[in-house]
């Protein structure tokens, strides 16, 4: 049922009062820390947006700056799209309860996702050596702005990995609740990769 | 949507976590009802705090000779008042409060989806007031800047707090982001899954739709504020140029260069106008609720209520704007903004036209937290006419940075969401305390704060249409440009706003005596309909309800139901069980078709 559908109920009427009195009271079918990610996705997406227009807002004036793309970014997003697909290889397995798989995948994901953090830095590292700094340019403030609270965003997607990766080792857990601990896990990896992908094209379209 | 058919009475179950010691279930407890009371213990001493600042402002500005603050001091007061009260205040009562304690009672649910998430969020919060407190003990004290935290100035010296005092009030501000999102992810799961079963969304009392809608607004909203608290931080500590432009300082040219201040007034307005109905959607709710209790009428125009809720939260994001009229847009974009600002007041006035009909003709008993919704809808009938003013370019350019502004938005997000929190603790006194409240405190505490609060801030309005500006130290030698009269209503403003202030002792006096020498209070003492008067305990225990969860069988406004023998039918009775008046025996329960 749409919202204008459900916002049209007449909830006073008998005959509107008899389809209520069997509804099962939830909105949505699937589980509730679906919704949540879905409704925590969509708050990062306002917060990113709005850096994003910010940073084509400062653009328009006279002192912004182009900064060189070192081509470590592009071995960086390959290494994060491959973390990404190694988590939907996680993902895939444990949906059918085969972790003894899965778990070689979902450490490998994570394990290159820690390697694309490591690439960041190094690309830091490579910037400031060749004297771009934070406070040089407003093109650099934003791309270390930008790119770091792109890692604490996967940093805090590490800690529940983590989390996922003890679990999955241990005899007694319960299975249902790993598995969608993991498939929640996986959807919040996809949508950091397309957060970086527009990160990376604004960045090199700039 | 899930229309999905369920067998008869079987209501889905959450886990329910339960304390393994006193430290689990009294301090770092999951339980909502234990969290919503922690959230409103904090934000009311930290409002006590803004309280007293803006006490020390008032006898500034009406005895400026004596100086009781510095000019540094005063700008600190006024920044801090600003923020707390917002903020920390008014966005964490009424949805880390009233949120807390409302949700899971009222859709039928036994807590919160996510308790640990609840209970994480909640001392966050109280990281981000420790931390805004701090910045008072730091060297140069807390921020100055204004509570809209303008750059440049915000982080120029000259600004008193320019050392630590801003970077500290970022640094809550943002924690405070985190730990809201924690907390709203909560407030928006558990009403859109952990409905109990026949709470169907337009069943909801208007409080849920309040909070809720207000959630969603803020899950939004934050963001823009933490994205300037963050550049602002940048600009501060590494010298970026996100909002600073070229500056010479003392003489000397500073490193920043080509920033603009306007983006964050930009970004901070997309935050600060939805925070606005942040406050005031669960506002809108509560009192909706409250009134058609006390006059025993159903909710006049549900629908449309839940409409407006709707309408006004959607267009909310579309006039920010508007609260920089003056900082010289362009004229299209004003008038942009000042029509939307102007449809934003459609939605608005059908809420208030409803309440006043759900009044009409109703049973209406003039108990303690009817008479507060009442003055509710008094002071922001007012405060929401100065808003049209305001809203019209042309108006509001002479008006603005003057008194009248002070006025308006005092009024209508101030007083007015105020009056709704006193209205709703009276209302739930019992059934969070299982005792009754005083009522001779209560209707003095009622009198001294609705015309207090009348005499402070509608004077206010003559002030700034003579020119009186806002934030002014003191006035000097321009203090001759107005009337004796603009003087002497400060004085007499001020001295209203001590004794406003004072008088709220009758408040605290009367929940804490009543919390143990009160008459306790029988089981729905007001004859609600909503779930949370059906828990088996008053006050409710951990779990909310019985073994079996509540089944819903109607929406929470059945008051004088033709037939019925009860002028009340509580949302679990189903119309079989519905006790009928005489001469009606035999026949069905039925609603009105209108």
């Amino acid at each position: 049922m749409s919202i204008f559908e459900t916002l049209a109920q007449k909830p006073w009427l008998p005959s509107q009062e008899r389809k209520d009195n069997e509804h099962l009271g939830k909105s949505f079918s699937f589980e509730s820390s679906r919704v949540a990610l879905i409704c925590f996705l969509c708050s990062i997406t306002a917060l990113f947006s709005l850096f994003f227009v910010a940073y084509i807002g400062r653009m328009a004036y006279g002192d912004w700056r182009i900064l060189p793309e070192p081509n470590m970014l592009w071995l960086n997003t390959f290494i994060l799209f491959l973390s990404s697909v190694f988590f939907q290889k996680a993902k895939n397995l444990s949906n059918d309860y085969n972790f003894n798989r899965s778990k070689f995948y979902l450490i490998i994901a994570g394990l290159f996702a820690l390697f694309f953090i490591i690439g960041q830095i190094s690309v830091w590292n490579t910037l400031t050596s060749s004297g771009y700094f934070v406070d040089s340019n407003p093109s650099f403030a934003f791309f270390y702005m930008l790119t770091g609270l792109h890692i604490i965003h996967l940093l805090g997607g590490l800690v529940v990995w983590t989390w996922s990766v003890f679990q999955i080792f241990k005899e007694d857990i319960s299975y249902s609740k790993l598995k969608s601990t993991i498939s929640s896990t996986a959807i919040y990896w996809h949508y950091l990769l397309a957060i970086w992908m527009a990160l990376f094209c604004l960045l090199i379209a700039t | 949507m899930s229309d999905a058919i369920i067998p008869e009475r079987e209501v889905e179950e959450q886990e329910l976590y339960h304390a393994k010691s006193w430290w689990t279930e009294k301090v770092f407890s999951q339980d909502a009802k234990i969290i919503a009371i922690q959230y409103f213990c904090t934000a009311t001493a930290i409002a006590l705090i803004g309280l007293v600042l803006s006490w020390f402002m008032r006898m500034q500005i009406a005895f400026p000779g004596i100086s009781i603050i510095s000019e540094g001091q005063y700008y600190q007061a006024i920044t801090m008042h600003g923020m707390i009260m917002v903020v920390y205040f008014l966005t964490a009562l009424f949805l880390g409060g009233f949120g807390n304690y409302l949700i899971p009672l009222m859709v039928g649910a036994r807590d919160m989806v996510f308790p640990y998430l609840n209970m994480v969020s909640y001392w966050t919060f109280l990281l981000a007031c420790i931390i805004l407190v701090a910045s008072f003990f730091t060297p140069g004290g807390p921020t100055g800047a204004g509570w809209t935290l303008y750059p440049p100035q915000a982080i120029l010296g000259g600004t008193p707090g320019q050392e630590s005092g801003i970077i500290l009030m970022l640094v809550s501000l943002a924690i405070f982001i985190i730990g809201f999102t924690m907390g709203g992810l909560n407030y928006i799961v558990t009403v859109l899954q952990a409905r109990t079963r026949g709470m169907t969304l337009m069943r909801m009392p208007l409080s849920i739709w309040g909070i809720f809608t207000a959630t969603v607004l803020a899950m939004f909203a934050f963001p823009a504020l933490l994205v300037s608290a963050i550049m602002m931080i940048l600009d501060k500590t590494l010298m970026t140029s996100f909002f600073m432009p070229a500056l010479v300082e003392m003489g000397e040219q500073l490193s920043y260069g080509g920033g603009s201040p306007i983006l964050f007034q930009h970004l901070f307005w997309f935050f600060g106008h939805p925070e606005v109905y942040i406050v005031a959607l669960p506002a809108f709710g509560i009192v909706s609720d409250v009134l058609s209790v006390h006059a025993r009428k159903n909710i006049f125009g549900y629908r449309m209520m839940v409409w407006a809720i709707v309408a006004i939260g959607a267009l909310s994001f579309i006039v920010w704007a508007h609260h920089m009229y003056v900082s010289g847009m362009h004229p299209y974009f004003g008038f942009f903004f000042a029509t939307t600002t102007l449809i934003i007041a459609v939605p608005t006035a059908i809420k208030v036209y409803n309440w006043v009909l759900t009044l009409w003709k109703g049973n209406i008993t003039l108990t303690v937290p009817m008479l507060f919704c009442i003055s509710f809808i008094i002071t922001f009938l007012n405060g929401g006419l100065t808003g049209l003013f305001l809203g019209n370019v042309i108006v509001d350019v002479p008006l603005s940075d003057t008194y009248f502004v002070v006025a308006h938005f005092h009024m209508v997000m101030g007083i007015a969401p105020v009056q709704v929190v006193f209205a709703a603790i009276y209302h739930w006194y019992p059934l969070m305390t299982g005792r009754m409240y005083n009522e001779t405190l209560g209707r003095l505490h009622f009198w001294f704060t609705f015309l207090g609060s009348y005499l402070i801030y509608f004077p206010m309005h003559y002030l700034g249409l003579i020119g009186v500006p806002r934030r002014y130290y003191e006035m000097g030698q321009t203090e001759a440009l107005y009337t004796q009269s603009a003087a002497d209503l400060n004085i007499f403003i001020t001295l209203t706003a001590l004794i406003t202030g004072f008088a709220q002792i009758f408040f605290f006096i009367n929940i804490f005596w009543s919390k143990k020498y009160g008459a306790s209070a029988e089981r729905n003492p007001w004859k609600a309909n909503s779930l949370e008067w059906r828990t088996p305990d008053q006050p409710p225990g951990h779990g909310n309800f019985a073994a079996e969860l509540p089944v819903v069988y109607r929406w929470p406004y059945d008051f004088n139901v033709p037939g019925a023998k009860d002028d009340y039918i509580p949302q679990d009775v189903p119309n079989s069980d519905v006790e009928l008046a005489d001469g009606f025996e035999g026949t069905e329960i039925k609603a009105e078709e209108t």
